[in-house]
């Protein structure tokens, strides 16, 4: 026989369990729809159903709008990044091997990480709130009335912006960090702009940047679909919109990292 | 264009919303469905429309499955209903001429200019003119509505389907849309299919009324054979009263 309290336990446990296998079938639930909703957008774009008039409006709402968060980030990261190598690089008298830190770390690494960072919280919501509204106001259901496929009107646009100026801010974010590394190096730690100019160009190959822009590339495709899902997906009004545009952000900066990881892990490898 | 429901299910997760739909219209007529919020009545438009797939049945439009077709088929189809959605559902970011005239420049291609005489005239049957550059926005609920109708017909659809066209709307407001469905009714010669539960609304614009409650047809007939109707379910509905059949079973739940 077992007592009350025994009892009180055993259904708690059961609830937990209940629980926790909810959240791992929405996990895999999600991550299939995502992947579905990818896999659509691709084929619609090799199929050529582009709408280059929206994907133009949306390369300017993407790309030209994040331009000043973008430039305070890598500035002031490449700025840090000097400063603190250089305050490790003296104990060892090697100053001038900030350059070269400064270089690989923002090309290979930080430029396209914080910049999917940065686009993330501003584009991958307001992807969400925006097609979120759409849906909670009947404008999908509306836009499928008018034979129209929501992925290919709505999708395929922020997609290819996405992916597009990604490459595009990284490149920007790169330059600008390794700026802030300069600034800082020169009227800050003396060494001469001659010296970190040659020193950054020498220490950087191509395939350091290269890994860094496939990055970016990818991490624009991460966040515009992630957006786009949490958006068509959205449900019960306006908390709802609330709902997925905090998914949209946080499951896009997770899988952002996630996939940093792995594509790091595959460039050192090959 | 004539529709046959067969006994259409439906349900999202638990919750059962159609169980056995069977509904047969005519070419030309006007059904209004009516039923209580939450019943499941907005559902079956989206069923009729083809927004949503049923999970058991089938329609047949002029003896025709959607199964049955190819794509090509299936977009022209789908081409062959206007919807007007209870809250419009205008596209926020077109105005009013891009909004009426979307199907004209996504799918036939049009100019702007071959358009613009074409939404100007749509937009009059409606009772509306000069509006063409307004954003949705700035438009009251009423004009919204009328908006969405001229978008609905802007392509000279063969069936009209109304979610809740009154709802929201002032009296007045409410009578110049039945006025519309009814006008829509004698210039277009279309099959209409309207869910509402206002019930002036529904004697004023109906040719057929049918009452959907939990997700089934229990009652059907002319407005005069519902005002008159012996089915208590029905006649609790149309009378609006607190108590009858339907109040009982919700206490019960």
């Amino acid at each position: 026989m077992i007592n009350r309290t025994q009892l009180k336990t055993l259904i708690d446990l059961k609830h937990a369990v209940a629980k926790s296998g909810k959240a791992i079938i929405t996990f895999f639930t999600e991550i299939g729809g995502i992947n579905i909703l990818l896999t659509r957008t691709i084929s619609l774009i090799l199929r050529g159903e582009i709408r280059w008039g929206s994907t133009l409006d949306q390369m300017f709402k993407i790309g030209v709008t994040s331009l000043p968060l973008v430039f305070l980030t890598a500035l002031f990261t490449g700025m840090v990044l000097a400063l603190q190598s250089a305050y490790q690089l003296r104990l060892f008298t090697a100053q001038q091997f900030t350059a070269d830190l400064v270089a690989l770390s923002i090309c290979r690494e930080l430029g396209p990480v914080l910049t999917a960072m940065v686009v993330a919280g501003r584009v991958g919501a307001s992807i969400a709130a925006e097609l979120g509204t759409m849906k909670v106001t009947e404008q999908i259901d509306a836009l499928k009335s008018l034979a129209m496929d929501p992925i290919e009107y709505l999708a395929v646009p922020r997609f290819l912006a996405a992916i597009l100026m990604l490459f595009v801010l990284t490149i920007y974010a790169d330059f600008i960090g390794m700026l802030g590394g300069y600034l800082v190096s020169v009227f800050k730690l003396g060494i001469s702009p001659h010296e970190y100019i040659k020193r950054s160009i020498d220490a950087l190959q191509v395939k350091d940047i290269m890994t860094g822009l496939i990055k970016a590339f990818c991490f624009g495709g991460i966040i515009s679909i992630v957006g786009c899902f949490y958006g068509f997906n959205t449900k019960d009004g306006a908390e709802g919109v609330g709902r997925a545009t905090t998914y949209a952000v946080v499951v896009a900066l997770i899988a952002v990292i996630a996939s940093d990881v792995l594509f790091t892990a595959i460039f050192y490898f090959f | 264009m004539k529709i046959e429901i067969r006994n259409l299910y439906k349900s999202f997760g638990t919750n059962q919303v159609l169980r056995g739909v069977n509904l047969v219209l005519e070419e030309g007529e006007t059904l209004v469905v009516i039923g209580s919020s939450g019943g499941g009545k907005s559902v079956l438009l989206k069923l009729i429309t083809g927004l949503l797939e049923p999970d058991k049945g089938e329609i047949l439009y002029d003896g025709k499955s959607v199964s049955m077709m190819t794509p090509e088929e299936a977009e022209a189809h789908q081409m062959k209903f206007g919807m007007l959605f209870q809250s419009a559902a205008l596209f926020d970011s077109l105005n009013v001429l891009q909004n009426v005239g979307f199907v004209l420049e996504e799918h036939r291609g049009m100019t702007r200019e071959k358009i613009r005489p074409i939404v100007r005239e749509k937009l009059r049957m409606v009772g509306l003119e000069g509006i063409e550059h307004q954003m949705p926005a700035s438009l009251s609920g009423g004009m919204k509505k009328r908006v969405g109708l001229a978008r609905a017909i802007c392509y000279d659809p063969q069936v009209i389907v109304y979610d809740e066209p009154t709802t929201g709307l002032d009296p007045i407001n409410s009578d110049v849309i039945n006025d519309l469905i009814i006008s829509m009714q004698e210039k277009l010669h279309v099959t209409s299919v309207a869910v509402t539960h206002d019930m002036t609304s529904a004697y004023k614009v109906a040719d057929r009324i049918a009452m959907l409650y939990r997700g089934e047809i229990v009652g059907m007939g002319t407005p005069e054979e519902i005002q008159n109707t012996k089915n208590p379910i029905v006649r609790q509905f149309v009378t609006g009263s607190a108590h009858g059949p339907i109040t009982d079973e919700r206490k019960k739940l």
